[in-house]
């Protein structure tokens, strides 16, 4: 999905903007010369020239005909919007019930879900998913020590 | 095999998805599976380091796996509000570091190491000593002192932590107590000790603030000359490092400490049972060793006694951030 | 030659050599896993060794972050996506070599050159360590503020597209640097009371986001799914690089080099080696015209220097016990944990331990060549796993790793934002690889320029008037002007001619 650069501009603009005016309500350092807000500041001016280049270059663009917002063919196929809801839901899910559910169920589920969505067969969806789930509990949790969550297995696995 | 079965019987359940309602835990003998030690501290440092041998020598004593897990990030703040806010179910507990009272002052949390956590015990104390560079015209405490009560604006002090850090501190409470005020000072900030030493090397401040061990690599180069150790008498590994009453005439005790805390509201028997076991390993071989190899002080203050001493020690951070300037009004 | 020989037997011990071994498989593995760095090979090491006598644990972490940092190249050649940041430098220029059927000379490349470059670092690091060590030991925050504002510039220029758009990027990582508590104000900064953002914009969730998280979004979106993207079998991959040795040798001695003397750099480490070293390829090139478009030049230098930081990063660590890289700086939490204080007394008190971690260097480096092989071999096999399995699997392995840098969901939900809006600044071709510069670099730049003024009490003569500072800056502001004065230049060339 291509933007046309004035809209990118705009929105970093409207962000230097922002930025500035958070970074106006640091508290000053006693004693020293420059405090909290003088990086961000800086940032944000540079930010703000960068985002009028952009601005100026984008209207020429838009003059000379370029159109607006130019999206990719997978705007209108309702399937890709499904696939791309999938990845963010997948990471929504496992950051919200991870805990509960336990690592490898939820693993299990994001990675047989988008597999079957991808067009792989199910049950060899199903299969390379509880393998990758085992994979990477005995690599990541049990090898490594990272703490994933055991979820409602925990109590069966230890 | 145990592991597989249990896949098995849990990937069925995930299927038919009437997982989130399966086993409520019976009640049995705390603990009954692994426990998880918050370290609100990189991999790899001091606080790291004493964890992980606690933790393993828990894990030896209670025969559950108990598994450190770093929470780092914003001087403390991200792993002592994860110990704070967990489950207070006796399944995680972490290392509390004397920065639990410095966060209220700073305006970074309204986290209070008295007031939000289970107290469990505290097991080390490592004082503050202070440095300069091994051509500086300074020879002792004394001439930094003096030095200091003339001339406030002309040396660069490194705070040989991040601003409003233990050695910050320590130093700070130093100056209070000789009557110099810290807050007219050009502190300089820095991310941990070795980059405040390697700046003192190299000329950019006149004076580092941090503990000994951490110094020791820079003192037996030579890079470096140790003033004294802000702690009632001498440490055994330093001797020659003289304490502050003994250099400029007043007692100071003032460095980090580390302590083994969990969510306020534990259960009784699990933080009955975690003392004792602390307590034991506190005053084995083991333990004592591996401490004193790698340069850590000890101190011991169990339960009660262990609030009562954050208290203390939030009370003294509030009084020298202050001083310094640092404090947000309250 | 007594403690040489109590060095080798200490190196030689079955055991060792069985931790080396199993440790160059985890680096393999983890480098050539999209989105899991050399760094967090290391820290997922440090519970394994704690239990380790030091001669292994140092050993493990040695060979395994040589062996990380090469295999970060296979995924960049062949998926674009680089597998540690020390790759991303010139992922995109492997993976064009890979589309003109080259795969084989670009990975081989790699291979070679990285551990020629990793032999050269460990050689200067065993002869020159206390020479170096004490030279970097001068750096002041002035100077280090114009090493940070160096990386920086040269980011910038390294950008394909338009320089503006690179800028952007470069400034929206350094705006992402200042959330959290700042070490010098103390103050939360862009917080919004959150208490996991307090402690800043998690690196490795970050990186994941941004290199790995597109690619994923980038496959479900397309419209063929079903087109195998890279080649799975190769051509020679050791014969065609004695061409490439002979022609570009002078860039395999000025990228070993060059990756070295940053490498012992504190705070800026094989990733920056890179990136320094590709634009040094470009600038000295015969043919500049060439890079971006599957040239090996760069891969060459950059790959020599990125495998050479890793030696010359162990040179203030063991010397002064300042750590060179992030790598380091977890090696020289090991240390301590052993009981091991590193420091010029190391060098009286360990000797043997101190040649054992030499030649840890030596073997690893060795290794490379059959284990690296290997990996370049059976990384055919691995993608040829068709792409609608291998893509969820990577999304998985991005959910583990964005967890694991922190063990906490806020990495993934770190890596899920910026990963949607390092596709959105893609698909609008702002360059991605100076935002994550700017996050790490951005501390540092802010720091130390802070400090520099807390110590002048706001007089910028400092940043000039020592003479390492003074170089530095007169170094940068001329790479600042040198389009200028190349313009200016060329104008005043051609003028006669058209007038």
């Amino acid at each position: 999905m291509r933007f046309n650069d004035a809209l990118s501009g705009f929105v970093l603009l409207a962000l230097a903007v922002f930025v500035w005016a958070t970074a106006a309500g640091f508290p000053k350092l006693t004693g020293a010369p420059y405090g909290a807000a003088f990086f961000p500041q800086v940032l944000a001016v540079l930010l703000g020239l960068a985002a009028l280049v952009l601005i100026f270059r984008g209207i020429q663009a838009w003059r000379n005909g370029e159109a607006v917002i130019q999206a990719g063919a997978w705007v209108r196929n309702p399937a890709r919007w499904l696939g791309l809801g999938l990845i963010i839901g997948a990471l929504l899910l496992y950051s919200g019930i991870s805990a509960s559910l336990g690592f490898h169920v939820t693993v299990f589920l994001i990675a047989a879900v988008l597999m079957i969505y991808l067009g792989v067969r199910v049950w060899l969806a199903l299969l390379v998913a509880v393998i990758a789930a085992i994979t990477l509990w005995l690599f990541f949790a049990r090898v490594l020590l990272v703490p994933l969550p055991g979820g409602v297995l925990t109590s069966i696995l230890w | 095999m145990r592991g597989m079965k249990a896949l098995f019987t849990g990937l069925a359940a995930g299927i038919s998805a009437v997982a989130l309602f399966a086993t409520t835990a019976a009640q049995a003998a705390w603990p009954e599976r692994p426990v998880q030690v918050i370290v609100p501290w990189a991999a790899g440092g001091g606080t790291d380091a004493t964890g992980r041998i606690i933790a393993k020598m828990l894990q030896d004593e209670f025969k559950q796996p108990f598994n450190v897990v770093n929470r780092t990030g914003g001087g403390g703040v991200v792993g002592h509000a994860a110990i704070a806010q967990a489950p207070a179910d006796g399944y995680t507990i972490g290392v509390m570091t004397i920065e639990i009272g410095t966060f209220k002052w700073l305006g970074q949390s309204n986290l209070s190491g008295a007031k939000d956590f289970t107290p469990i015990a505290l097991y080390n104390f490592d004082p503050g000593a202070f440095y300069v560079a091994a051509d500086s015209p300074f020879k002792d405490a004394k001439d930094v002192i003096n030095a200091l009560k003339t001339n406030p604006r002309v040396y660069k002090l490194a705070s040989g932590s991040s601003v409003g850090g233990a050695w910050h501190m320590a130093f700070g409470s130093l100056l209070l107590k000789v009557g110099i005020d810290p807050g007219q000072f050009n502190w300089i900030a820095s991310q941990g000790a070795a980059p405040a030493l390697q700046e003192l090397v190299a000329g950019g401040t006149d004076i580092v603030p941090c503990s000994l061990p951490e110094a020791k690599a820079l003192l037996d180069a030579g890079k470096i000359k140790a003033m004294a150790v802000l702690n009632t008498e001498r440490l055994p590994a330093y001797p020659n490092v003289p304490t502050s009453k003994e250099a400029v005439g007043v007692e100071v005790q003032a460095g980090a400490w580390r302590g083994i805390g969990g969510p306020k509201g534990m259960p009784e028997e699990a933080t009955k049972k975690l003392i004792a076991a602390m307590e034991k390993i506190h005053k084995s071989e083991e333990f004592r060793k591996f401490m004193a190899d790698r340069g850590f002080g000890l101190m011991w203050k169990a339960g009660p006694d262990f609030a009562k001493f954050m208290e203390e020690s939030e009370a003294e951070s509030g009084q020298v951030l202050k001083a310094i300037g640092l404090a947000k009004s309250s | 030659m007594d403690v040489l020989g109590n060095a080798f037997d200490l190196i030689l011990d079955p055991y060792v050599l069985a931790v080396v071994a199993l440790a160059s498989v985890f680096g393999l593995f983890v480098g050539a896993m999209p989105g899991l760095s050399a760094t967090m090979a290391t820290a997922l090491l440090v519970p394994v060794t704690f239990f380790m006598p030091p001669v292994p644990a140092i050993a493990a972490i040695v060979s395994c972050t040589a062996m990380a940092i090469f295999a970060g190249d296979i995924p960049g050649a062949l998926l674009r996506i680089p597998g540690t940041p020390a790759s991303a430098a010139y992922a995109d220029e492997s993976y064009r070599m890979t589309k003109n059927g080259q795969a084989n000379v670009a990975l081989g490349a790699g291979l070679v050159f990285s551990i020629l470059g990793g032999l050269v670092g460990v050689a200067v690091l065993i002869l020159g360590a206390p020479v170096l060590a004490e030279f970097a030991l001068n750096f002041s925050s002035f100077e280090y503020f114009w090493l940070a504002l160096l990386g920086l510039t040269c980011s910038v220029f390294i950008t394909p597209q338009s320089q503006v758009k690179g800028m952007v990027a470069l400034l929206l990582g350094l705006l992402l640097s200042c959330i959290g508590i700042g070490t010098t104000s103390g103050h939360p900064r862009f917080t919004f009371d959150n208490l996991e953002l307090m402690g800043g914009v998690p690196l490795i969730p970050a990186l994941i986001g941004m290199f790995a998280l597109p690619e994923v979004i980038r496959y479900v979106l397309s419209e063929d799914r079903h087109l195998p993207l890279t080649q799975r079998r190769f051509g020679k991959i050791l014969a065609p690089q004695l061409d490439l040795l002979r022609r570009y040798w002078r860039g395999l001695v000025r990228g070993s080099l060059m990756g070295t003397v940053i490498g012992a750099m504190p705070g800026a480490g094989a990733d920056i080696a890179a990136w320094v070293s590709y634009a040094l390829s470009k600038k000295f090139s015969k043919t500049p015209e060439k890079f971006g478009h599957g040239h090996p030049e760069g891969i060459v230098e950059s790959g020599a220097s990125n495998n050479a930081a890793l030696g010359g990063a162990w040179i203030p660590a063991l010397v002064f016990g300042i750590p060179g890289d992030s790598i380091t700086a977890i090696a020289i939490g090991v240390m301590f944990m052993k009981g091991l204080t590193p420091g010029p007394m190391i060098f009286m008190n360990n000797p043997e331990m101190l040649y054992g971690v030499f030649f840890a260097f030596i073997l690893a480096n060795l290794l490379l060549l059959p284990f690296g092989w290997a990996a370049i071999k059976s990384a055919g096999y691995l993608l040829a796993v068709p792409r609608p399995i291998l893509m969820p699997l990577i999304l998985l392995f991005c959910i583990v790793g964005a967890f694991a840098s922190n063990n906490t969901v806020f990495g993934i939900m770190t890596m899920l934002a910026l990963g949607l809006i390092a596709y959105l600044m893609e698909e609008n071709n702002f360059p991605v690889a100076p935002i994550i510069l700017g996050l790490v670099l951005g501390p540092m730049l802010e720091e130390n320029f802070l400090n520099s003024m807390q110590k002048t009490q706001g007089d910028l003569i400092g940043f000039i008037n020592r003479p390492i500072a003074g170089t530095l800056g007169v170094l940068t502001i001329l790479l600042w002007l040198s389009p200028l004065l190349m313009r200016l230049w060329r104008n005043v060339r051609v003028q006669p001619r058209t007038s």
